[in-house]
């Protein structure tokens, strides 16, 4: 983990805005209990051959 | 507008007629390129080698073996693209850890096609920005205007293909990276599906998010180099399942749905010119409103921070001041949100590819404009449209990362000029699997405007 101090107030400001507008882009996430999440890649994936 | 010479069908039909040879084309291409140094288009080129793969392509079609259409055809790669003749560096003072000394599937797929590789371009710093102004070379700049950005991340491709240096130039797009200085340089850009284009071997900024595409002077060139590109790598899990590109007619009636509202704004000379161009269109046009863009949009930055934050996470501690402050700052951020954030983020990314896909009954393309405004000037760090006030970075991926979240096939093609006399493009996304389809219409619907129109109006 990156000591704070490390940072400039700049840098802190930026990820504290960049946070505050995701957190306040995702907590109004409403919807059916049914809902799943996306999934990026599928197992079968996996198991293709290699040449 | 500035009209890039030479068209590639141009140069592949005169390389294969012979009134032009490939070291004649690279010719051209390396006096050019001396000529736009004012752009910082590139950050490597080799002029010998560029010759050299040049005269082994001529041998080749005097010989009778020509390895493809495009063989002799010089295209410059964006410097995220690993390539076994020149460095990579991402434009950054953080040095990739991935080792030099190989191809990206990509560049050896266009490489056996008989590809000269012509340099590599400047970007944005690991591709984390879409406006080509953050980068250990310093920015590039719009060949309409060197005044004005040319967006990013692969800006330096688009303002190779715009000055008429290449008339191929690859770049790669998490959040518009294609699409975005196409636009803003009045040139063409198609990123294919999620899966359908190797990622392998080009420096990643978001494993999901991630595409490969062409930049090019016309829609024509990119049909010559899809087929080349497109299909199942096996060190790409993600084109498992991809199937290589097979040329489609147009449907005999398009379905276009116009996306419109709120998180959708754009400058009125901006709809205006895509408006004008809708309505010249044979096609089936309907308006229809996205309802919450920009939650959507914090599910694809939460995606975005988080991949790339652990994607970097072993350079960061290493060389964390190698980065600059802002993409720093970026991954920083990544590295704060939770698990369950992510979780969110990932069912919104769900509810939003049901909602395009499902809920929004048949249609063949979504339209949006690329672009809200068009290309800023250097320094303007916020943007004012639709009643809001953007940075810049956001107004550049104002509407492109919806094809990332969504894992869409997309591509701009210019459409006109705004107010500024700089180019506006229209963007056109289809579902995900049919980048044929949306090749096809994409055709269609620049022959309707007039064949080019941005770039030969």
């Amino acid at each position: 983990m990156t000591k704070d101090q490390d940072l400039t107030q700049d840098q802190k400001a930026r990820i504290a805005a960049t946070l505050a507008r995701i957190r306040g882009g995702l907590k109004t996430l409403t919807g059916s209990p049914f809902d799943e999440p996306a999934h990026t890649f599928v197992a079968e994936a996996y198991y293709v051959e290699t040449t | 507008m500035l009209k890039p010479p030479n068209p590639i069908c141009d140069d592949i039909r005169a390389l294969a007629t012979g009134t032009q040879t490939a070291v004649s084309l690279a010719k051209r291409a390396l006096d050019r390129a001396a000529g736009a140094a004012a752009l910082n288009a590139f950050v490597t080129i080799d002029p010998g080698h560029v010759l050299a793969q040049a005269e082994a392509s001529d041998a080749r079609r005097k010989a009778g073996t020509p390895l493809s259409a495009i063989d002799g055809l010089a295209i410059a790669f964006k410097d995220n693209y690993l390539t076994v003749d020149y460095p990579t560096t991402a434009c950054s003072d953080a040095r990739p850890l991935e080792p030099g000394g190989m191809d990206a599937t990509v560049v050896a797929r266009l490489r056996a096609a008989g590809a000269v590789v012509f340099g590599k371009t400047n970007m944005h710093e690991w591709a984390y920005g879409a406006t080509n102004t953050t980068s250990n070379i310093g920015k590039t700049n719009n060949p309409h205007n060197t005044d004005h950005i040319t967006g990013g991340s692969s800006g330096g491709s688009a303002a190779a293909v715009a000055a008429g240096i290449v008339t191929v130039a690859m770049g790669s797009d998490t959040g518009g990276s294609i699409r975005i200085p196409a636009s803003a340089c009045g040139i063409y850009g198609f990123k294919p599906s999620y899966g359908r284009a190797s990622r392998y071997g080009v420096l990643p900024l978001s494993w999901s998010l991630d595409a490969t595409g062409p930049i090019a002077t016309s829609l024509d060139a990119i049909a010559a180099i899809l087929p080349i590109i497109l299909g199942p790598d096996p060190n790409d899990v993600s084109t498992h399942t991809a199937v290589t590109f097979q040329t489609q007619e147009p449907p005999a009636n398009v379905k276009i749905i116009n996306l419109v509202g709120p998180g959708l704004e754009r400058t009125g000379d901006v709809d205006a010119c895509l408006r004008l161009a809708l309505g010249r269109l044979s096609a089936d046009v309907e308006d229809r409103e996205l309802a919450g863009v920009r939650h959507y949009f914090a599910a694809w930055e939460a995606i975005l921070h988080c991949e790339a934050s652990s994607y970097h996470a072993e350079l960061l501690a290493r060389n964390p001041t190698g980065f600059s402050s802002v993409t720093r700052a970026h991954l920083e951020a990544g590295k704060e949100l939770r698990a369950v954030e992510v979780l969110h983020a990932q069912k919104l990314r769900a509810r939003l590819i049901k909602t395009l896909l499902s809920e929004f009954g048949n249609w063949d393309v979504l339209c949006l404009p690329t672009l809200p405004v068009t290309a800023p000037r250097h320094g303007d760090d916020w943007q004012e449209f639709g009643g809001r006030r953007v940075s810049t970075q956001d107004a550049m991926t104002w509407f492109c990362w919806i094809g990332n979240l969504a894992g869409l096939p997309c591509l701009t093609l210019p459409i006109g000029t705004g107010t500024s006399g700089l180019p506006v493009g229209m963007m056109l996304m289809g579902r995900p699997g049919e980048d044929e389809k949306l090749l096809a219409i994409g055709q269609q619907v620049d022959e309707q405007l007039g064949a080019g129109s941005g770039t030969d109006g």
